[in-house]
């Protein structure tokens, strides 16, 4: 079943003489559960396209299909992890405050609900600054905050902006591994925007690769992989290096 | 702690000692300048008699009533202004017109329109006051990070909760330093317009006193006024402590 239909997707900004193409005829289909990895040299559009897929801008030609409804607004069944991790946390709310976020108005009350956002900072490792301020946090746990926010909207479709760039490798690798769990475990649909492609192919069950000016997919392959993978034997597996090879040489052109 | 305040009123009280002097010695005319002791005398008596409490109480009230009407006006218009595109391209000229009119010199105005009544006087001290809080309101409001709108979105908040949950606690510190503002300028126009309207209060009895050459009770009560504008700021800044303690928690 396909979860994400963008078809034939051009966006621009600006207007008249100013418009400026930024992501040029993206055709793109995401299966239901499928964990998909883009990759692209930065400025090509990637977060644009997430935005697209979020609903938060709309295509200038060209329409993205969620299920069966078009999208043209964002929707709790899709949540965003944002790359800026530090704007997009509420500064005046603890930690914990920020993950329950999400759950407010929902099913789950009063002291339930710190509850459960204490269960979602542990898979996060984050249990011990649930009553901390986020700016009290650093960078990569103010990351992490904001996946476990994401983790408390219960969404479908997980749409996710270079999250782990601000983080030190052992916690990435930790994270990644966790991403993939949670991914298999609540059968999301995963859309992962990162610049490491080793991480793309490592994570993805395909990978797309944009070209930049304008932005558009210059390819696609399936990462016939085993699943779950493995930081070690994953990573040493001869059809990885072939992957990272093949998109090495890619990137290296664009 | 203790010793901060020592240093801060060491200053104070040398020039209040060498007045005292001067005063002791002849040098300064009790008529401009009375000695800071005569001054505290007349302090004491009004206190004691109760004579201040009538007018002190008069000009209190009047400067929370054109302070509080201008705050609740000042934070809604404000916050429209602030997120309405089109409320501010019809607004924001009218405001910046109005804005630089002194407010001492609506009140010939005012006293036509309303007559001498305290009603004026608050319409003169809510017209004065509300810029600081407007200004700083609607400056809260447009300044609302774009990425927690978009998280707002994404969890489709109903606008009365992102309101609730976002605007308002993100343009809380703005609104507060402009309602701090206005509450020093409601009480400077208190005193204003009793002074040039003869409403009964401490602006009142300062003008009196000065008619009558009863310098001591002048000074005692710009002294009051001074100690009231100290206290209304300590409490704000509680209150402030308070509501924004993860801003100022360092
Ligand atoms: N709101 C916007 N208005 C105008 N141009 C934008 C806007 N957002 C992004 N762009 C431009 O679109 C291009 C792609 O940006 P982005 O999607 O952030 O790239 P990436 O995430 O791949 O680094 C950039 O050239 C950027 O300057
Ligand atoms: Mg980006």
């Amino acid at each position: 079943m396909t979860a994400i239909d963008i078809r034939d997707v051009s966006l621009e900004y600006g207007e008249g003489s100013g418009a400026r193409l930024i992501l040029s005829d993206i055709s793109l289909t995401v299966r239901s559960g499928e964990f998909l990895s883009v990759i692209g040299p930065s400025g090509c559009g990637k977060t644009t396209l997430l935005r697209l897929i979020a609903g938060l801008v709309t295509p200038t030609r060209g329409a993205i299909l969620c299920g069966d409804r078009k999208v043209d607004r964002p929707s709790r069944d899709r949540a965003i992890v944002f790359q800026d991790y530090g704007r997009a946390l509420l500064p005046w709310r603890k930690i914990w405050s920020n993950v329950a976020l999400p759950l407010e108005g929902g099913n789950i009350q009063g002291a339930a609900l710190r509850e459960r956002a204490i269960e979602l900072l542990k898979v996060m490792r984050l249990e011990a600054v649930a009553d901390h301020y986020p700016d009290q946090l650093s960078g990569g746990m103010q990351q992490r905050v904001q996946i476990a926010r994401s983790l408390a909207q219960e969404p479908k479709i997980w749409l996710m902006d270079e999250p782990f760039g601000a983080l030190d490798a052992i916690t990435r690798q930790q994270l990644q591994d966790e991403v993939a769990r949670l991914a298999a475990e609540r059968n999301m649909t995963v859309v992962f925007i990162t610049h490491d492609l080793e991480e793309a192919i490592y994570l993805g069950d395909r990978v797309v690769v944009l070209g930049a000016h304008p932005g558009r997919v210059v390819e696609e392959i399936s990462v016939d992989l085993p699943k779950p993978r493995d930081q070690l034997t994953t990573r040493e597996d001869p059809r990885f290096l072939a992957h990272r090879h093949h998109l090495f040489g890619l990137l290296q052109g664009h | 702690m203790l010793t901060r305040i020592i240093l801060a009123l060491l200053l104070p009280l040398i020039l209040l000692a060498l007045w005292q002097a001067a005063a002791g010695a002849g040098m300064l005319s009790p008529a401009y300048f009375p000695a800071p002791l005569q001054t505290l005398d007349a302090l004491t008596t009004s206190v004691v008699t109760g004579k201040l409490w009538g007018p002190f109480a008069a000009t209190a009230w009047r400067m929370f009533q054109g302070w509080f009407a201008a705050s609740l006006a000042g934070v809604i218009l404000g916050a429209v202004i602030g997120f309405s595109r089109t409320a501010r391209e019809l607004l924001q000229p009218t405001l910046e017109f109005l804005r630089p009119f002194p407010a001492s010199a609506v009140i010939p105005a005012a006293i036509l329109i309303f007559g001498l009544s305290n009603a004026m006087a608050v319409w003169v001290i809510a017209f004065g006051s509300i810029w600081p809080v407007l200004l700083s309101t609607l400056h809260g409001f447009a300044a609302i990070e774009p990425r927690l709108k978009e998280v707002s979105a994404a969890l489709e908040m109903r606008p009365v909760d992102y309101l609730r949950k976002v605007a308002l606690p993100s343009a809380l510190p703005d609104i507060f330093t402009g309602v701090r503002i206005s509450l020093s300028i409601a009480l400077i126009l208190a005193v204003v317009v009793e002074m040039q309207s003869a409403q009964p209060g401490l602006g009142q009895n300062i003008l009196l006193a000065q008619r009558m050459y009863r310098s001591p009770e002048l000074y005692a009560g710009i002294v009051v006024l001074g100690l009231f504008g100290l206290a209304i700021s300590w409490v704000l800044e509680r209150v402030e402590q308070r509501l924004l303690a993860w801003k100022i928690r360092r």
